[in-house]
This record gives C-alpha cells, structure tokens and sequence, in this order.
C-alpha cells in the first residue's frame, strides 16, 4: 500500500531520495540492537557471580544458630531457681498493703463528717453528695459498731442539713434554671422520692410562671405587640423549655425509673405544660384581642407578631413532642386572622353606611348628581374593599410562619376572607339597602334609585371583579360551589334592586295618587265650573313625573319603548284624534270600552317592574291612574265637572305617552277613567274633541298680553315689517303671491330643515327640558283667558250668529223690501267706510291695537282704574240689558272667513283680559268668588249687541267681542287712535261698524290675506303653529252655514 | 284545582253597584244577599235580595225599586229579617248631591220597599249599621261625626251624636259597632286612622294611626276572638291588630292595588275573605291569630288560600253568608255579584281541625 502509493503519488526523484532515507535509518537501527546486547551481557555475569557468593555465607551461619540455642536453655533454669527462693516474702508484701488501704478507709469514715461539713461550708453539695454516697454503704453495713454508728449519724445529720440546704436553694426564687437543676440532682441521688420531687419542681416552676404571666399581662400596654410577643417568647417559652428538658433529663431519661413511675411523671408534666401554656395562651389572645380592637392597630404589626409567636411555638412543640399546642397556636394566629376580617367587615360597614348617609344628604340638596353619586360610591365601595383586602393579604405573605400550614391558609383565605369579609360584606350592602323599603325608613326618592342602580352596578360587574379578586389574591380555587355562591350573590343583589325599585316606585306612585285623591276629594265635583283649563295638580303631577323621569334618566336605561322618538310627534298627534274619536261617540264609547277591557289583560297596578326607566315611569303612572279612577268613582260630578275630567284626560293622554312602554296602556286607562266620569255623571255630555284639544294648547294670547315682552317686541317689529312689505306691494297681486309664496318656502325650510339641525344639536338640554314639540308650558299665565273660556265664546258666538241668520231669512220671507232696504243700506256704509280707509292699514291698526292694548291693560294699568273700567262696563251693561234681541237684526258682512278668525281672536284676546286679569285664573277655579265676578261678566257680554243694535244696525257679535276692548281704548284715551281716525263724524261707539264694514272692501283679498295670516302667523309663531288653525277650523263650517245669502254680496264685490 | 264545586254561582244587575249585606241573624239558615245598584238614573235604582238555594245553587232574587237614591251602603237587621237599611245618595234641586239613610220594611211577595224612617243630617251619612244585639240602636258615620238612633216606638230618633273629626280635618270614611262588649264599643275609620270609641265613657278608647299609607278602607272585628281587628286599604294589605298592645300581630299581602274590604268568617275565624279594585276577591289563612289555634289548623302557614279573579271591574265589597258559613258572595262594580263557596278540601281541614 506504502509502496504504491509512493509509487503513485510521488515522482521518480522523490521516491529514490526516499529509499535513501529508509537504508540510513535501517543502519542506525542495527547498530543500536548491537550496543543493547553487549550490554545485557555484562550484567547476567555479573549476577551469576553473586549468586555464588551467598552460597558460601549461608553455610557459616547455620553453626552460630545452633551455639545460641544451647545458650537459652542454660538461661531458662537459672530463672526457675530466683522464682522459687523469692516467693515467700512477696506473700508478705501484700497482705501488708491490704492492711493500709483498710487502715486509709477508716480514717476517710473517720473524718467524713468534718469533711461534709467543710464541704458544705464551701458549698461543693456536688462533692459532698458523691462522699457521702460512697461511704454510705459501708457505714450501712457496719452500723452494728458503736463507732460506725456514730459516724453514721452524724453523717446522716449532715446530709440531712445539706438536704434542707439544697431544698432550700431549689426553693430559692432567684436560682437560676441550671441551679435548680443541679439541686433536683443531688437530691435524687439523696435518695428523695421523685415523686415528691417532681410535685415541688412543678409547683415551684409555677410560681416562677405565674410570676411571668403577671409580668405579662401588668406588661406596659405601650409596648407594641411585637415586642410583647419577643418578651413573651424569651420569657415565658425559654424557660418553659429549659424546665421540659430539665425534667426529662432528671426524672425521665437517665433513671431507669418504674413504667407507672414514667408515667405518672410524665402525665405530671403534661398537666403542667397543658396549664401553663393555655395561661400562655390566654394571656397572648387577650393581649392580641386588646390590640385589635385599638382602632389604630397597625396591621403589619400584628402580621409579624403572630408570625414570631407562631414560628417560636412551632419550634417549642418539637420539644414538646406534642403538635397539639401547635395547632392550638394555629387556632389562636386563626382567631386573630377571623377577628381582623370581622373588624375589617365592621368599618367596611360602618363606612358604607357613612356613604349611603352621605348620598342621602346630597341627593336632597342637589338633584342632578345622582350618577356622580352613584360612581361614587360604587368606586368608595370597591376601593374598601379592595383596601381590607390588601391589609389582609399580608397575612399570607410566603415568609410567615403560620403560612406554610396548608390548613391556616384554606381556613384563611377562604372563611374569613371570601366568605367572611367580602360575600358578607356584599350581603350586608343587600341587607342595608333593602332596609330601606321597610316602613320605618323613608329615604329620598333619588336615594333609593341611587341605592338600586349600585345594586345593580354589583350584580352586574362588581361582584364578580370583587370576588375574582379575592379568588387571585387569596389563590383561592374555584370550584362549582364557589361559583354558586356568587351566583347567589348576584342573585342576591338583583334581587335588592327589584325591592328598592319596586319600593321607589309604590312610594312615587303614592306622592301622585295622593295628590290625586286630594284633588279628587277635596274638589265639590257637582258645583264644578266649566273647565278653563287643565287643572294645576295635573300639572303637577307631570311636573313630578318630569322630575322623576330625569331622575331616572340619568341612572337607568331608557327600556323597550315602541315608538321612535323622532315620531313622537306626528304619532302624538295621530293618537290625539284617535282618542278623541272614541271620545266623541258619546253613546257608543261604553260598548269600545268594554271591547277593550274584553281584549285586554288586566293590569296589574302594584306589579313588580324591570328596571328600566320606561317600566319604573309605567308602574308610576298605572298607580296614579289606577288612584284617579277610583277616586272619580267615589264622587258625582256635574256637567262641566265631568268635562273637566275630560280636559283633564285628555291632558294626561297628550304627554304621559311619552313616559310609557305602551301607550294604549294610558289610553286603556284613561278611557276607563272618563267612563267611570260619565257614569258618575248626573248629565252625561262631553265637550267637543276638538274644544278639548285647543284647551291643551297655549294660545297667542301670551303674546298680546306681554308676558314675554321679547316676544312680543318681536311679534309687533314683524307685524309692521309685514304692512310695511304689504304696503310696498300696494296689495298686487303677483306681488303678494309671491311673497306669501317666499315666506312660505322659507318657513318649511326653517321647520323641516334647519332647526331640526339646530334643535338636535344640544341633546343633553332637550333631553331635560321638555322636548320642543310640545312647547306648552305646565304653567298657565296669570291674567291669560285660557282656551276653555275661548271655546266657551265660540259656542256662543257661534250660536248667536246662526240665530241671527234665521231672523235675516224669516225677515226675507216675510218682508222682502225691508229686508232689501236693510242689506242694501248696510252694504252701502260698508262700502263707505272701505272707500275712506284701506283695507290694509285698518289690518295693521287692528293688529296693532291686538298686540298692544291687552298687555297695556294688564301691566300698566292700576288695579284701581281696572276695577272702576269693570264697574263702569257693569252698569252700561245693566242698562242694556232689558232690551231683546230684535228682528231687524242683520248680518251684512261679518262672516268673511279671515274676518271673523280675526274678530274671534280680537274678541279672544280682548274680551276678558280685564276681569280675569284681577285675579290668576288658577285662583279662579278655586275661589267661587272670583269665579261669580266671571259670570257677571258673562252675564253682560250677551247685552251687548242690542246697544249695538239701537244704534246703528252692526254685526251684534262683532260689537259683543270688541266692547271690552272698545271700553279700555276709550278710558284709556287714544289707546286705539286708528279708532279715532276712521270714525270722524260718527259715535264712538260705532267703531263696531267701522271693523265691519271694511269687510266688503277687504273681499278681494280675501283668500290671499286669509292665507297671508295664516302663514305669517305660523311664521311668527312657530312654536305655537296652532294658534290660528283651530280657531279658524271651528268657524270654517258656521260661516258657510250663514252666509248664503251673503255670498251674493261678495261675489257682487269681486265682480265688482 | 276548579273543580265543579269551586264554580261560581253568577248574578248580574244592570247598573253598577258597590253595596252588598247579607242575612245575618242567628237563626236564619238560609243565604241571602242584599245588593244594592249604583247609578244616577236615581229613579232606577233598585235593591235586590238574591237567596241561595243551598241544594242545587238556584238563584232566587226579587227586585226592589229604590227611587230615591243611588245605594252607597245597605245593612240588614241582625235581629229582624225583615229591616234593613241603605245609604244613598240623592240630587238635590241645586244639582248637588247628598247622602242620607233609609230604614225600609222588606217583605216578602210585595215588590215595595216599606218606608221606616229616613234619617237626615246636614252631614253626608256614609254608612249605617243597625247594633249586633240591640234590636232599636242604630249608628250612622257622617262625614264629620257618628251618631247613635233609637229605633224605638216606630220613629228614629238621635240619641247620642259624637263629633269626630274637626272641619278640614280628614273625614270619616266608615264605622262599625263592636260585635262584643254588648255593642258599646265602636270603631271609625279617619283616613290612615282607626279610632276605638267607648259609648259608656263617652270617650275615645283607642287609636290606631298609620295603619295603612294613605287610606284604611275598611275594618271587621273578629266575633269570636276579643280585642282583634282586621282592616285594609290602600297599600292593599290586609293586617290584623291586637288591640290592646295596639300591635299589628299579622300583615297579609297580595292585593295588587286597594284592598277595600275585609271580613272574618263569622264562625272559623282562621278564614278571611277580601276584595279590592284589583278586580279580586282573596280567600286568606290566618290561623295563627284566630280564637282557636288547633293542630290541624296550622297545617297551612298564614297567607293566602285562594284568589279569585273572574270579575272584570273593581271589588268593592265582599260578604260572607250569614246561613251557611262556607259562602261568600263578591260584588264587583259592574254589578256583577259572584256568590262562592270556600274550597271543600279546606272545609274539611277546618272541620276535621275542631274535632
């Protein structure tokens, strides 16, 4: 292989160098085994020549073996023969010693008692002892020798001296430990019984023990606990320690004493130890006890003193061989840990009902806190808790003692902390809100809804964080059980806010439903007036309703509510004429009724409600409602009573559906109320639905009568922006169209476009306040005719007017030309009176006096002078009374539609504001006094026209509305100069023509003015855009009733 | 659990009502109800006597007409069959109204009312109570004051008055003698008050306040059991009342709005019935404070037995029979009287419980 590859790999040159190399190294190598050999050589020969050597050597030595030999047997005989010739006097030898350690004996007896007693003297008992010991047997056993005796006695004496000595100093109080140890020794091996011995060992240590146990407990209460425990541990367990061993050693170990000697010894013992250490034991949990319910216990303070107590107790019971004091100590560390939580419970407690004291009181101050409240305390709460957990958790730090007992800390983290501090502390929070709905408290109305909402705050989230907390902290494992419990817990808590609720609820429904029945009971139903307006508890009670839904609002959810709020008001008003339909049929609404109630379930009025705003508010309402219908029930009512309660109603109807889940719910009983009205009526007739509906709205009467002087500053700078406009235009008609056509498209710009946009953008505001649909306010005006009285007019006026109708045809019938001179000379001053004065300024004038006068009359006016207007209006009327109405009545031109809107408004505005201006119409319908002023002027009203009528022939009602206003204006000097100005040569009085008898002259513009009002009003008045349709509406039908022959009239004048 | 038995025996009248009494006195074995109708067509107002027949459930009635005045209150002569009273309300010629009392001669086959005697005060009369023993007392409660009657020598005649409750103060609402103490005491109902009065003294004898919130609406004394009341209202609670501690010893509750009327069986006081406008009628168990507490009547804890929710309208009055003690007749506001029978199983507990 070398070979080969030499071969192969290396070139000839290479491979000739190399077999050079190898014959060299083949030469070197020869010679050096030659060099080896001869050396080997030598040194065999060498050797072969010792060997030889020694040969020789052994030989010699063979002959000196054999001389030395005979030698030793010469030297053993002569040994033999010394042996023999000494042994005699080696006998003597030894028995003379014999005789001087007998001799030495004596004397040591001889002198033992002086010994002992110097001994004694010097206090070496040990020395003493151990002679006294030695010669005692001897001395025993001698004792028939007088001399031995003596000693003996004498020794005895001694012993017995030293006896006491020793007891003595086992007594002593001041011997140290070790001391007494040594004495109990002595004694022993004096031969004292044990029995005794341990007795007065234990009784002894006893008394150095309680000594140490009032050192104890006098201890200087400044100490700390702490240091408390160290003096105790060093005190009390060191020694209890050292006297164990003690006592094991002396009594127990090294003596090989009798079983039942043992025994009683040792159950001795244990009574000693069991008593000592349960004083011990007493003594640290009282000191512990005291300490913790010092209310500025530290404690880490108490962690670390339990944990030496423990720590040196558990080294202690090794010595003692027994667990059971451990485990005692355990019980005791554990007693310790249970009061801390139970105390920590307790000031959780007490601080919760510091809280909730807390929110009492500022729910009562302010009303719009109640969620910060609510946060509050739910996070004071959960803080305190978080707080009391973190200071317990230092109980179960790895590094104490106690920890590492697997028993202590299940029993720990699980009975005291998860079920003892905090589910109970839960549970208390239950318990102490639920306190609440009993008889005896009677909490805030926010204060039981703040309480609820925690509630349900914690079942919904708190608990479980609180408990998942502990769970961590506290490594507690969770098992079915566990879970349970805190399912119970939730349960616990949900329940506690379905009470509350259903408290808060039976509470607020008893603040109305009292309010209610007092309304109901106090008022004499059968007297009632007719109704002017919703009356002021119902108001009230919205008011209330209002307060609690904001209430309510700020801490539950809205709930289930069928209706968009966006629609709220087209569905409003769509409800309202449904309910009125059933209103109105009068005979047939029982049968609906009934209907009803059949497909209805019944509602059930004290019922638990779910807790959400929109069921609290449901709950509230159906007691309020339920409490109204049963206390109409208890009363019989009037005509105008029962209509009232149909105002009323229907009041009701138009804004509690907005706190309801199911508005038919307060239809339902709504209805229900009214037909228990009408049965409880003596003369069952509802007023007119549509008269129902306009009662419930503010007319345009706050306008004139300046209570908002802003608005009516504004409505007076765009009345006479409009004249001067329409003025402008001289009455064209593209250029009227036009305009009437831009305002228009203006006004439902702003309505459906931009102030919806605006409106919505402060939704917290429209949330509170009242939502902007509904602009009536709860409040009505003092001084205001309410629209019960205008409704009130228009039936009258309404009645007057068709009566003077049928005398016009009668007179047609009968007296054709008187009837022609009549209509024709009316018309001709009509038309006289239009040629002199512009339809448009007499409008503006007529506006302006609207506007003006009324809030002149109310504000600026003494009441006085009022008072004197009033009974000069009085007297007139008494002088015009006697005359009937007469049958050259006519009605030339009163009933153009714009006309007679206006004049109803005018006479609206106008007519009363005097009378009921002296007093607040609120106080009207209490007070049957005021209530009789209203009826004379009542009474006075309808006279009117026939001083009209004797003067000038006129529209009779347009004379009875404006009288009033006509009286002021006059009084008032130059209030109404347009009247001046029109009626140059004619009476004051005929100012009634005047407004009139424009009429004719106005015809051409009718449709455009008409509409103009309407719009412009709207325009102005956008928060009351009803103001002039009702009105209009209601009149709409009477005019076509009447003015048949009219009709002809005008269209002559628009032919013309 | 509706068995045939449990059904309920139907009477309808054409108006409204809210005045039942029923036949009391202690020889009657038969059960007759007294209704009165409720409406202010005054002329047709009538009182109906509606007798059970025992066996087979029949229905016998008679219609009395009542011209005078709508009927608030009827009670009927524990001692004569033939008398009763009624409360109604009449219209004056002002358009008012006001309450007064008629004493009326029923007799049997004769479609009239017989005229006694009418009692009139300035004061509305709200209810009238003819004495439990004393055949010519009678008491009414006006709105401010009761006022004892002698029905002797054939005219009515104002033997006591005693004013109760000062102007503007709460009216009374009710006021019913006291079946024991020889019918000297009385009780009157002020709003959320009840006031016991001794007729001998002449003094207020007791006086319970806050009984209910709101409104107390009616009180029945237990005949067999002294000094215990029971009474409702408007929390719709029934409680009873140990009315010498003046302590309320048991609160039933159920009624889910104004409990209006309560009543002790007149023998087994462990049952109460009530009504209220609740549409119900409740059948209660009150073992525990009834005369006597026997074994068998404790099998049930106290609470409600039976709840009986067929009427449509309000209950305002509830009555047991005075014949047959395990009738009951409710009368709800649409005039629709509802005459029942206690449940037999717990007829038979009662029963099996005094033996």
């Amino acid at each position: 292989m070398f070979l080969q590859k030499l071969l192969k790999e290396h070139t000839l040159k290479e491979i000739m160098d190399q077999e050079d190399i190898i014959v060299k190294e083949t030469q070197g190598l020869h010679s050096d085994m030659q060099t080896l050999v001869y050396e080997n050589y030598n040194k065999f020969i060498s050797a072969t020549d010792t060997i030889r050597k020694m040969k020789v050597d052994f030989k010699k030595m063979e002959a000196e073996m054999d001389s030395l030999g005979k030698n030793m047997d010469s030297i053993t005989t002569c040994s033999d023969k010394i042996s023999t010739t000494l042994q005699k006097t080696r006998g003597q030898i030894s028995k003379l010693s014999g005789v001087h350690a007998l001799l030495k004996r004596l004397q040591f007896l001889f002198k033992l008692p002086a010994k002992l007693n110097s001994l004694m003297d010097e206090e070496k008992y040990a020395q003493a002892v151990e002679d006294y010991l030695r010669t005692q047997q001897v001395l025993h056993h001698y004792s028939h020798l007088e001399s031995f005796l003596g000693i003996q006695e004498e020794c005895n004496a001694i012993v017995a001296d030293l006896k006491d000595r020793l007891h003595n100093q086992y007594k002593n109080p001041k011997a140290s430990a070790k001391e007494m140890t040594d004495s109990i020794e002595l004694l022993l091996k004096l031969g004292e019984s044990p029995e005794e011995l341990h007795s007065e060992f234990l009784k002894h240590a006893a008394i150095r023990f309680e000594k140490h146990g009032y050192q104890l407990t006098a201890g200087d209460s400044t100490e700390d606990l702490v240091e408390f425990i160290d003096l105790a541990n060093n005190g009390f367990l060191c020694d209890l320690c050292q006297i164990v061993a003690a006592y094991h050693e002396m009594f127990l170990s090294h003596r090989s004493l009798h079983m039942s000697e043992t025994a009683t010894a040792m159950a001795l013992l244990d009574d000693f130890v069991e008593l000592r250490m349960s004083e011990w034991f007493t003594c640290i949990s009282n000191k512990i006890r005291s300490e913790q319910e010092d209310p500025q216990s530290d404690t880490m303070i108490l962690v670390r003193a339990l944990d030496r107590f423990y720590s040196k107790l558990s080294s202690v019971s090794s010595l003692l061989k027994t667990d059971a004091y451990a485990r005692r100590g355990l019980n005791l560390v554990l007693e310790a840990c249970r009061r801390q939580c139970s105390s920590q419970r307790e000031s959780l407690e007490s601080s919760f009902s510091d809280w909730v004291r807390g929110v009492r009181q500022s729910v009562g101050e302010e009303q719009n806190q109640t969620t910060e409240l609510l946060a509050g305390l739910i996070v004071n709460i959960v803080e305190k808790v978080k707080a009391a957990l973190n200071q317990l958790s230092l109980f179960i730090q790895p590094d104490r003692s106690f920890t590492a007992e697997n028993e202590f800390l299940q029993n720990f983290s699980l009975n005291c902390v998860r079920t003892g501090l905090v589910v109970e502390f839960l549970k208390h929070i239950v318990r102490a809100s639920v306190v609440f709905t009993k008889p005896i408290a009677s909490p805030s109305l926010p204060t039981l809804l703040v309480l609820a909402k925690m509630c349900m705050e914690f079942s919904s989230s708190h608990i479980h964080y609180l408990i998942g907390l502990v769970d961590e902290w506290f490594n507690i494992k969770l098992t079915k059980e566990r879970e349970d419990e805190e399912e119970e817990l939730t349960r616990l808590m949900e329940g506690g806010a379905q009470d509350l609720v259903n408290h808060y609820v039976r509470m607020q429904g008893n603040i109305i439903s009292q309010m209610v029945r007092k309304s109901i009971e106090t008022r004499d139903w059968c007297q009632s007036l007719e109704p002017r307006t919703v009356r002021p508890v119902i108001k009230r009670i919205l008011e209330e309703l209002a307060t609690s839904d904001t209430c309510l609002g700020s801490l539950f959810e809205e709930g289930e509510r069928p209706s968009q709020p966006g629609s709220a008001s087209r569905h409003h008003r769509s409800m309202v004429s449904g309910g009125s339909a059933v209103w109105s049929s009068g005979s047939t609404q029982s049968y609906t009724h009934n209907l009803n109630k059949l497909f209805s379930d019944k509602i059930e009025i004290y019922s638990p409600v779910s807790l959400t705003k929109t069921s609290v508010l449901t709950g509230v309402i159906k007691i309020a409602l339920k409490t109204l219908l049963e206390c109409i029930r208890l009363k019989t009512f009037s005509k105008y009573g029962l209509q009232q309660i149909q105002v009323d109603a229907h009041y009701l109807q138009q804004y509690l559906w907005k706190y309801v889940a199911d508005e038919n719910l307060v239809q339902l009983l709504l209805e229900e109320v009214l037909s228990s009205a009408v049965h409880r009526c003596t003369d069952p007739e509802l007023m007119e639905p549509s008269v129902v509906e306009i009662i419930c709205e503010r007319g345009i009467q706050e306008i004139a009568t300046w209570e908002e002087p802003a608005e009516s500053v504004l409505a007076l700078f765009l009345v006479n922006c409009a004249f001067w406009v329409l003025s402008f235009f001289h009455w064209r008609f593209y250029g009227v169209l036009f305009s009437v056509l831009f305002l228009m498209v203006l006004h439902e710009a702003w309505v459906d476009h931009i102030w919806p946009e605006i409106r919505v953008a402060p939704p917290p505001v429209s949330a509170v306040s009242r939502p902007d649909d509904l602009p009536l306010d709860a409040n009505v005006r003092e001084g205001m005719l309410t629209l019960p009285e205008i409704s009130h007019y228009a039936t009258g006026f309404r009645a007057a007017v068709s009566g003077q109708y049928a005398r016009l045809r009668l007179l047609r019938q009968t007296q054709p030309p008187l009837y022609c001179v009549i209509v024709s000379t009316g018309c001709l001053i009509a038309v006289r009176v239009g040629s002199l004065i512009s339809s448009s300024a007499l409008l503006y004038l007529l506006v302006m006096a609207l506007l003006t006068v009324p809030g002149f009359v109310k504000h600026a006016l003494p009441p006085k002078l009022k008072q004197r207007i009033l009974e000069t209006v009085r007297t007139v009327a008494a002088v015009v009374v006697p005359a009937d109405v007469n049958v050259d009545e006519y009605l030339p031109d009163a009933t153009t539609e714009e006309n007679v809107a206006l004049l109803n408004r005018a006479g609206n505005n106008c007519d009363l504001s005097p009378p009921s201006s002296d007093d607040s119409s609120i106080a009207d319908l209490l007070i049957p006094g005021v209530e009789d002023s209203l009826d004379a002027t009542d009474n006075f009203l309808p006279t009117i026209p026939q001083e009209s009528e004797s003067r000038e022939s006129s529209d009779s009602e347009d004379a009875l509305r404006f009288r009033p206003t006509h009286f002021n204006g006059s009084t008032t000097k130059g209030a109404m100069p347009a009247h001046d100005d029109s009626t140059d040569d004619e009476g004051s009085l005929l100012k009634e023509l005047d407004f009139s008898s424009v009429n004719p002259a106005t015809t051409p513009s009718k449709a455009g003015l008409s509409g103009l009002t309407d719009i412009v009003a709207s325009a102005l008045y956008r928060t009351v855009p009803k103001a002039f349709t009702p009105a209009n509406s209601v009149f709409k039908k009477l005019d076509n009733d009447d003015s048949d022959s009219d009709f002809e009239i005008i269209e002559n004048d628009d032919a013309s | 659990m509706v068995s045939e038995e449990e059904t309920s025996i139907i009477y309808g009248l054409e108006f409204q009502a809210r005045s039942l009494a029923t036949l009391s006195s202690p020889e009657t074995e038969v059960t007759k109800f007294l209704v009165g109708t409720q409406t202010l067509k005054i002329a047709s107002n009538q009182v109906h006597v509606v007798e059970v027949n025992e066996e087979n459930g029949d229905l016998k009635t008679q219609a009395y007409p009542h011209p005078c005045g709508e009927l608030w209150h009827l009670h009927w002569s524990p001692q004569n069959e033939s008398l009763i009273s009624t409360c109604y309300n009449s219209l004056t010629e002002e358009g008012g109204t006001h309450q007064k009392c008629g004493l009326w001669h029923l007799t049997d086959g004769v479609n009239q009312l017989k005229p006694l005697a009418t009692l009139d005060t300035e004061d509305e009369i709200r209810t009238g109570y003819f004495h439990p023993s004393d055949a010519e007392k009678f008491v009414t409660s006006t709105d401010s004051r009761f006022v004892v009657w002698d029905l002797g020598k054939g005219s009515a005649t104002e033997t006591y008055s005693k004013p109760v409750s000062a102007k503007g103060s709460h009216k009374l609402t009710n006021g019913k003698w006291n079946p024991q103490e020889s019918g000297a005491a009385f009780a009157t109902l002020q709003e959320s008050g009840i006031k016991g009065w001794d007729l001998r003294s002449n003094s207020e004898a007791w006086s319970l306040e806050q009984c209910h919130t709101q409104c107390v609406r009616d009180i029945d004394y237990n005949r067999n059991k002294q000094h215990t009341l029971s009474s409702c209202g408007d929390d719709g609670l029934i409680k009873i009342w140990d009315l010498r501690s003046l302590g309320n010893v048991l609160t039933l509750s159920g009624h889910t709005h104004w409990a209006w009327c309560v009543r002790y069986n007149p023998l087994h006081d462990e049952l109460l019935l009530s009504s209220g406008s609740d549409a119900s009628g409740r059948l209660w168990w009150a073992a525990t404070v009834a005369s006597e507490p026997s074994e068998a009547t404790m099998k049930h804890s106290d609470g409600p037995l039976r709840q009986y929710t067929a009427m449509e309208d309000s209950v305002y009055i509830a009555e047991w029979s005075g014949g047959d003690t395990w009738t009951f007749a409710m009368l709800s506001y649409d005039g629709r009287l509802s005459i029942n029978k206690v449940p037999k199983s717990i007829k038979y507990e009662i029963l099996c419980g005094r033996n």
